[in-house]
């Protein structure tokens, strides 16, 4: 099982294809910094540092060490046009570099030597968690890579909830650990993240069932995850809480957290339809 | 070519690693410094000493403002709790606590030192946060017994080097444990837990 796990992570994640994903995420992450009030705040700073009277008016005016947390890409939501492009485009960049090897494999023959190789069941097993890393990794990386400009910006510190400057309300989940363990916070929310994306790009794996055509599974994630998003917005009017917008769990109130929780379950079982389909594979 | 983006690559983490180990060390401190009750709050201008403070639930307060001849603020004026705002216009000013139902009354004894020599006004909303959790947003000061427990106008612009006594009165209908005090200035971020009994 670790032979193929390494194989198969490396087929994920030394490839061109992702490669290109992670440029694309990295003009996300440096569009989103440059686009949004933040910038001006740590532009604010940096001319502050370096003698600038003007600059210094302001700080010395609004009397408060802004912190990196309060600039990065997620605070702004819809606001900002790099950031939101980019939550609707995820499932389609989560997908690219791994998403379709399954079919490939298949139509290639390759799937046979890997089968009689290792057995069928840790075959499919290393896809769907191989496709699961590869998809939550992509999906937390221009959060992180913004997180490091910001970091570069700004120095790093705990948010102060009297300011104002904070989109988290006491109502918000996690609205404690924010104010009071930003490091974890963030963990949890790389974390969450991840988990959601990944689930999300299995999906393709999932829909084998439905579609064979490579190019069609390539867009399955990210046409279910955005119907689902018109759906529960438009539909149940409940537009906080879809997948798309609650992820962003800076958003995400305790009192939708139970329906938030729901979809990722509903996702996860829909996922392991993947498990059945193969039974179905004629080697 | 693989050896070269490689180099790049180290060269990049370097100096991002550098530049962000530069904003946490140059900048002003973004670092929240918890102090103990005996401890003064630092405001640049002006340092901030918590003397005392007393805690009092609705029934505490109603039997003190009865032994000093205080008007209830429900009783004297026509207050409106903010969040009973929608289709009521009928109120004389607005009021961040709701009278009506429980309620627990914080009132802080500070006293308040102009470092300077020069006269300055000090901002209390602005300068200094009476939490009650951190979560959650600043009570603010109540107005209305906060001048008739100080002698003087406790707003007044304080004279160089004037120490000055002054007592305020924070009212929520938060069932809270502890109350907290929080300073945020431009480096000087500070914040002090009170254990809730008389100091």
């Amino acid at each position: 099982m670790r032979e193929i796990m390494k194989i198969e992570l490396k087929r994920a994640f030394i490839n061109t294809k992702f490669y290109i994903v992670v440029l694309v995420s990295t003009i996300f992450a440096i569009g989103a910094f440059f686009t949004t009030p933040g910038f001006k705040i740590a532009k604010n700073w940096f001319l502050y540092m370096n003698g600038d009277l003007d600059a210094a008016y302001i700080i010395e005016k609004c009397d408060y060490s802004d912190v990196a947390i309060e600039i990065w890409m997620p605070n702004y939501g819809a606001s900002s046009k790099f950031y939101f492009l980019w939550l609707i485009i995820l499932p389609l960049l989560c997908i690219i570099p791994y998403g379709i090897t399954y079919i490939e494999d298949k139509s290639s023959g390759l799937i046979n030597q890997y089968i009689i190789k290792i057995g069928k069941g840790k075959y499919y097993v290393s896809k769907f968690i191989t496709l699961f890393i590869s998809g939550g990794t992509i999906a937390i990386l221009p959060l992180f890579i913004n997180l490091i400009i910001c970091s570069m910006a700004l120095p790093f510190g705990l948010p102060v909830r009297s300011t104002q400057f904070y989109p988290v309300k006491e109502y918000n989940l996690f609205s404690n650990l924010y104010y009071q363990n930003i490091v974890v916070y963030l963990m949890l929310y790389f974390l969450i993240y991840f988990v959601v994306y990944g689930l999300i790009t299995c999906l393709a794996l999932a829909f084998v069932y439905f579609e064979e055509n490579k190019y069609m599974l390539l867009l399955v994630p990210f046409i279910i995850y955005f119907s689902e998003h018109v759906i529960i917005s438009f539909g149940f009017n409940q537009y906080d809480t879809s997948l798309l917008l609650a992820t962003n769990i800076i958003n995400l109130r305790y009192e939708n957290f139970l329906f938030y929780l729901l979809q990722i379950i509903v996702l996860f079982l829909f996922d392991l339809l993947f498990f059945f389909r193969i039974r179905r594979d004629v080697i | 070519m693989k050896k070269v983006l490689k180099i790049i690559f180290v060269i990049i983490c370097f100096l991002v690693i550098a530049r962000i180990a530069y904003v946490n060390i140059a900048y002003p401190s973004a670092d929240i410094k918890i102090i103990d009750e005996d401890e003064m709050f630092d405001l640049k201008n002006f340092s901030l000493r918590l003397k005392e403070y007393d805690i009092y639930s609705k029934e505490e307060w109603k039997q003190k403002l009865e032994n000093e001849n205080i008007e209830l603020e429900e009783e004297k004026y026509n207050v409106i709790y903010n969040m009973n705002l929608k289709n009521n216009s009928n109120y004389d000013y607005i009021v961040t606590y709701d009278p009506s139902n429980d309620y627990k009354v914080l009132v802080v004894d500070l006293e308040i030192s102009n470092l300077t020599e020069e006269v300055q006004k000090i901002n209390i909303n602005g300068s200094f946060s009476v939490l009650t959790s951190l979560n959650k947003q600043g009570i603010k000061v109540n107005n209305y017994y906060s001048s008739f427990l100080n002698s003087d106008d406790y707003l007044a612009e304080y004279k160089p080097k004037e120490t000055r006594e002054v007592k305020l009165v924070y009212i929520t209908n938060e069932k809270n444990e502890n109350f907290v005090l929080e300073v945020t200035k431009l480096g000087r971020n500070q914040r002090m837990t009170l254990n809730n009994k008389k100091k």
